[in-house]
């Protein structure tokens, strides 16, 4: 018999917007869905790209919620929680109260940046109130920093100091990267997911897939040693 | 069900444990303290109810996010105007003041 684990809050979090929050929430979560997981998108983005996405479409396993304030957050995310197999919160790019609240109801946080250094101190910020956050509420609050927007092919000598440092510095660093992709901008432009692409017209369509589920077995991976 | 696929979705399992919800005053603390404020100006724009009785006055005052906010919640937690909310915080300055003078005397 299978062990159960309590399901999965997944916040993606970085105060700096334009890290890929909405598209690593969005990755993650079609690519869970396509799996066969039930998987709730809470799009907690004022500008709300992934309820643009999802408007008006109907996708086995994947539920898209939006327009949520800071003062229902916690309770859209213990609603979903109780039912769906995942949650994925895609938070504002700002310091807000709907951030610091959707924290501390997430079994583990993802934490978007780009290899540069702006992306490096906003991220910083977010592991220190995940920190903090964990002293209140008595309980380790997991994260990952998740590099996006990499190249595929061979990393920058500033990808790799920005790495170091942050090993040095005992940050938990994801080893698959969100690598910069037509196909992960096609998915906004198109309102689809990755599998439904078109790949006569999204160049690198299979390169993006393998990528996505890459991401999606390394958190399942650690959504499974933390439980 | 999803065990067919190559995750194996079948071991994570829609249950979880309820958690404290006095909890969250103190995150919105944590997370003040940090600069996560809050970005909805209608948690910090409360219309206090007219008073009934005496003059009023008014006055504008700068102070911090996190003083601000606690007396926010503070007032809202106990459902009172910020008229109701000073005049508290005021009654209880009186108290300590008599509190202090009459250890004075009887010291």
């Amino acid at each position: 018999m299978a062990l159960e684990r309590p399901m999965p809050v997944i916040s993606v979090a970085n105060p700096k917007g334009g890290a890929g929050k909405s598209t690593v929430a969005l990755t993650l979560g079609s690519t869970l869905a396509a799996k066969g997981a039930t998987v709730t998108l809470l799009d907690c983005d004022p500008n709300q790209p992934i309820a643009a996405w999802g408007k008006g479409q109907d996708r086995a396993g994947l539920r898209v919620l939006s327009e949520i304030s800071e003062r229902e957050i916690i309770s859209a995310i213990d609603a979903e929680s109780a039912e769906r197999q995942f949650v994925l919160v895609d938070l504002e790019g700002t310091a807000s109260r709907m951030v610091s609240r959707a924290l501390s109801r997430s079994d583990l946080v993802l934490i978007p940046m780009q290899a540069s250094a702006v992306d490096a101190a906003q991220a910083a910020r977010a592991v220190g109130l995940v920190r903090e956050e964990e002293q209140v509420i008595r309980r380790p609050i997991p994260y990952r920093v998740l590099f996006t927007r990499t190249s595929p092919a061979i990393p920058t000598r500033a990808e790799k100091a920005i790495v170091a440092e942050m090993q040095r510095n005992g940050i938990a660093v994801l080893a698959t990267h969100l690598n910069e992709r037509a196909a992960f901008k096609a998915l906004f432009a198109y309102k689809r997911t990755l599998a439904e692409l078109d790949p006569e017209k999204v160049s690198g369509l299979p390169a993006a897939i393998e990528n996505a589920n890459k991401l999606a077995g390394e958190v399942v991976g650690v959504v499974r040693e933390l439980a | 069900m999803s065990d067919e696929t190559s995750f194996g979705f079948g071991d994570i399992q829609p249950k979880r444990p309820q958690r404290e919800p006095e909890e969250t005053a103190a995150v919105d603390r944590v997370g003040d303290s940090l600069g996560f404020v809050s970005r909805e100006t209608a948690t910090i724009q409360r219309k206090a109810k007219p008073g009934p009785t005496g003059p009023t006055g008014q006055f504008n005052l700068r102070a911090a996010v996190a003083d601000v906010n606690e007396f926010v919640e503070w007032c809202g937690r106990e459902r009172m105007s910020y008229r109701e909310g000073f005049g508290r915080l005021m009654e209880l300055k009186r108290q300590a003041e008599q509190s202090d003078a009459r250890s004075r005397r009887t010291g």
